[in-house]
């Protein structure tokens, strides 16, 4: 009989032990917590030597992004990319017509009509920024966070939504540019 | 589909059922664990402590009949491709797949040149995510995972369809 309730008051003193360190843990969940609480909270960009300068390098594999207004059409970024997930058009423009020049200072010659990167096939090496002759196209974060804000979440319900168009011309503005001088003053 | 779906019409009781439901739905998707390829590292990333995934309800589960979302991490290749459309027709009613990555997005590197590669999962399997990122971060295929949950939310189950 007398073990018969030992052995009850075992189970109860034990469970309440149990319990007891569930609790403590359940008021105390944020002090020395691994998990993030991922919306609220992020992971940290690492910042470890990689053989770069990481100002230079951009360590997270991030979103790319072109500065369409900087952009000449030099198609430089089109040809270095490994799996051709860039795609551009261009127009060219009768003598004398002004487009404008880029915030480095270079007179624009072509009409960029079409640039277009298809984000769900992009590797993310970085080699289109390298050869860009006026640092129009880079990958967002990283040294460029003061460009643009670092975004590497942006899944999507529709993967025709991945595909990036970046090129703002209208056609009227095209037809605009592309009309000869001469008919225009005749317009 | 299911013995209960899409056989009520649409009212009072039947709307908040649909709510209940799809909410539980949303909140205990448990997911096929497998993986393909480099992809499969960061989705062991995404389970483990720091990103935990059973944080939003998500467990793995080794068996297709037991899970509810399907991860497709990595590579799919030609002959992946019928492996995977088998485990997805093993997987129960209601289920969802995740495309995580390029390369089963669209094939990714192997987009042009590839002679082996599927190009895109959702030639074989419907997808209702998809989270780019080669190989995405945990966070990515987290916020990829919230949005699936914001999706399954917002079915209604019960009701019938128009």
């Amino acid at each position: 009989m007398r073990e018969y309730f030992k052995n009850i008051w075992q189970t109860v003193k034990t469970l309440l032990t149990g319990m007891g360190i569930t609790i403590k843990h359940l008021f105390k969940i944020r002090k020395g917590n691994v998990t993030l609480q991922y919306p609220e909270e992020k992971w940290p960009r690492p910042d470890r030597n990689i053989g770069f300068e990481p100002a230079n390098y951009n360590l997270i594999r991030s979103k790319l992004h072109v500065d369409i207004e900087d952009c000449i059409g030099c198609r430089k970024c089109e040809r270095a990319c490994p799996v051709q997930c860039i795609k551009i058009d261009t127009i060219k423009v009768p003598k004398g017509t002004d487009l404008g020049s880029t915030s480095n200072g270079t007179l624009k010659r072509l009409l960029v009509p079409r640039f277009d990167i298809d984000m769900t096939e992009c590797m993310y090496c970085n080699l289109c920024v390298y050869p860009c002759p006026e640092d129009c196209i880079y990958m967002t974060g990283g040294p460029n966070s003061e460009k643009q804000p670092l975004d590497y979440e942006y899944a999507q319900y529709d993967r025709d939504k991945l595909i990036y168009k970046f090129a703002t011309l209208t056609k009227k503005e095209i037809k605009k540019y592309t009309t000869p001088p001469k008919q225009q003053e005749l317009i | 589909m299911g013995f209960l779906e899409e056989r009520f019409e649409d009212n009072i009781v039947t709307a908040k059922l649909d709510q209940l439901l799809s909410w539980a739905r949303s909140t205990s998707a448990w997911y096929f664990q497998f993986g393909l390829a480099c992809c499969a590292i960061e989705m062991m990333a995404t389970a483990a402590s720091r990103h935990d995934l059973e944080r939003i309800g998500m467990m793995p589960r080794s068996s297709p009949r037991q899970a509810d979302v399907m991860i497709v991490a990595g590579t799919v290749t030609l002959k992946m491709a019928t492996r995977v459309k088998k485990l997805y027709d093993q997987m129960a009613d209601p289920k969802y797949v995740v495309s995580m990555g390029s390369c089963s997005n669209s094939g990714g590197p192997y987009s042009r040149q590839g002679y082996h590669v599927l190009k895109g999962v959702d030639q074989v399997v419907p997808v209702d995510v998809y989270v780019p990122g080669c190989p995405p971060r945990p966070e990515a295929l987290l916020e990829g995972l919230i949005k699936l949950q914001e999706k399954i939310k917002q079915e209604r189950p019960l009701t019938k369809k128009k």
